[in-house]
């Protein structure tokens, strides 16, 4: 499977449809589920997900972000909206729950992603408690108020650990790489 | 960005974990256009990126995507560089298969024949998702906004979303779950409320939701220029449309 798959999506290659499906759809279903907390509702997202994804296939710019970080984000967003709409909180012990964890396919394009593992690294250097923070909003999709309730901490507290975390994390992204889906430099 | 006021930060940082209210996208819209910044979601891409690190760094079963969501993913696939004016994708079915490693296994080798052999994507004509796509990538103007859940029980679950660019004029409607209409008893019209262009809605034209359908993209047709919309909104009507709609609005999406 050859990398930057989206570019290759909107060039037409017929290959990097199936490709994508294929590197991708494992992520999308683990995020769909852990912020939808319901498998039916999780199908639903993925598929409009995949489609947007596919519309959106020209505006993604390798110099900003690897491809996988640009497909989680689309999907986050979708996926955030989508449950503004629900109004529906993920459930902390639901969430806790093995079933939960990242698919196989999905473990695969991270663990092959020099980003993440650059983002690693700049999550470590915070507080453990900042860390604490954006995992519970970014990883698990708790509301604010939900951690503030969770850990203790003021409100404004956590959404200043949130902010000045993705920051940090932001100023990780965009470094040369060789990864999938990122120009050489 | 990194003189960016504290203000702005916070609702950057707000979207891109939790989202936003309405409210508050136009508070953010205004204070990006206050200080001269562009919105390059930086921080979305962020909270992505923090997302998949703690993903790899917690996962611990892993749990792969089911093999028939993998071959609807393949049929969405060959619908949307279909040509056909409507792009559907097949609903979900209420009793799922069971996992089976023999069926999964025939299964994704006929999904990958089918993705390879049915989807042609030979210069022809783009598909209105393709459309839909071309739009948002190339349209600097090109707002995309959610459907409001209705308040009506048949439109509960519609969802997707309108995309629209004033300077293009054009614009389409992602539709999931939207109820199957009879053609012959009555169609679906789209209303664009353009208030600063008359306090009549635009008819945005008529069309129809067939029978097994997911997911559809469908082209607006304007019928008169469009400046500054502020709602999109389906009412369902007789055959062909009306020039003025009684309602009610069955599916509303307002730009904040």
């Amino acid at each position: 499977m050859s990398d930057a798959i989206l570019q290759r999506i909107a060039d037409g290659d017929q290959q990097a449809v199936s490709d994508c499906i294929e590197r991708y759809s494992g992520l999308v279903w683990s995020l769909s589920r852990r912020f939808l907390n319901n498998d039916a509702d999780a199908e639903d997202a993925v598929q409009e997900i995949f489609m947007e994804l596919w519309s959106s296939a020209k505006r993604y710019d390798p110099t900003v972000a690897s491809e996988v970080t640009f497909v989680s984000m689309l999907a986050r967003r979708r996926l955030i909206d989508r449950r503004r709409r629900l109004s529906r909180e993920p459930e902390r012990e639901s969430i806790d729950d093995h079933s939960y964890a990242l698919s196989e396919d999905g473990q695969r394009v991270l663990e092959q992603s020099a980003e993440t593992q650059r983002v690693l690294v700049a999550l470590s250097e915070l507080k453990p408690e900042q860390q604490e923070v954006i995992s519970l909003s970014s990883w698990l999709g708790m509301s604010h108020s939900a951690i503030a309730e969770h850990t203790g901490l003021p409100l404004g507290t956590v959404k200043s650990y949130i902010s000045r975390g993705l920051l940090a994390v932001r100023e990780s992204l965009g470094e040369s790489g060789t990864e999938p889906g990122r120009a050489s430099p | 960005m990194k003189d960016i006021h504290d203000d702005i930060l916070m609702l950057l940082a707000q979207r891109a974990t939790e989202g936003l209210d309405a409210e508050d996208e136009r508070k953010l819209a205004e204070l990006l256009d206050e200080h001269g910044l562009e919105d390059t979601l930086e921080l979305d891409l962020a909270a992505a990126a923090a997302s998949n690190a703690f993903a790899l760094r917690e996962a611990e079963e892993p749990a792969d995507a089911p093999a028939h969501l993998k071959q609807r993913l393949a049929q969405d696939a060959a619908g949307f560089f279909n040509k056909d004016n409507v792009v559907q994708m097949p609903r979900r079915e209420t009793a799922a298969p069971r996992w089976n490693p023999g069926w999964a296994v025939a299964a994704m080798l006929a999904v990958a024949l089918f993705v390879t052999t049915v989807i042609d994507l030979s210069p022809t004509a783009p598909s209105p998702a393709e459309q839909r796509g071309e739009l948002l990538a190339e349209a600097s103007d090109a707002q995309r906004i959610e459907w409001a859940m209705s308040e009506f029980d048949e439109y509960a679950g519609v969802s997707g979303d309108v995309v629209w660019s004033d300077a293009e004029q054009e614009g389409y409607m992602l539709l999931a779950n939207m109820p199957v209409n009879d053609p012959g008893e009555s169609q679906y019209q789209l209303w664009i409320v353009d208030p600063d262009r008359d306090a009549n809605p635009v008819d945005g034209g008529v069309f129809d939701i067939p029978e097994g359908g997911g997911p559809v993209v469908i082209p607006i047709q304007a019928k008169l220029a469009v400046d500054k919309p502020v709602a999109f909104a389906i009412t369902r009507e007789k055959p062909g449309g009306v020039v003025v709609s009684e309602g009610p609005l069955l599916v509303v999406a307002s730009a904040g």
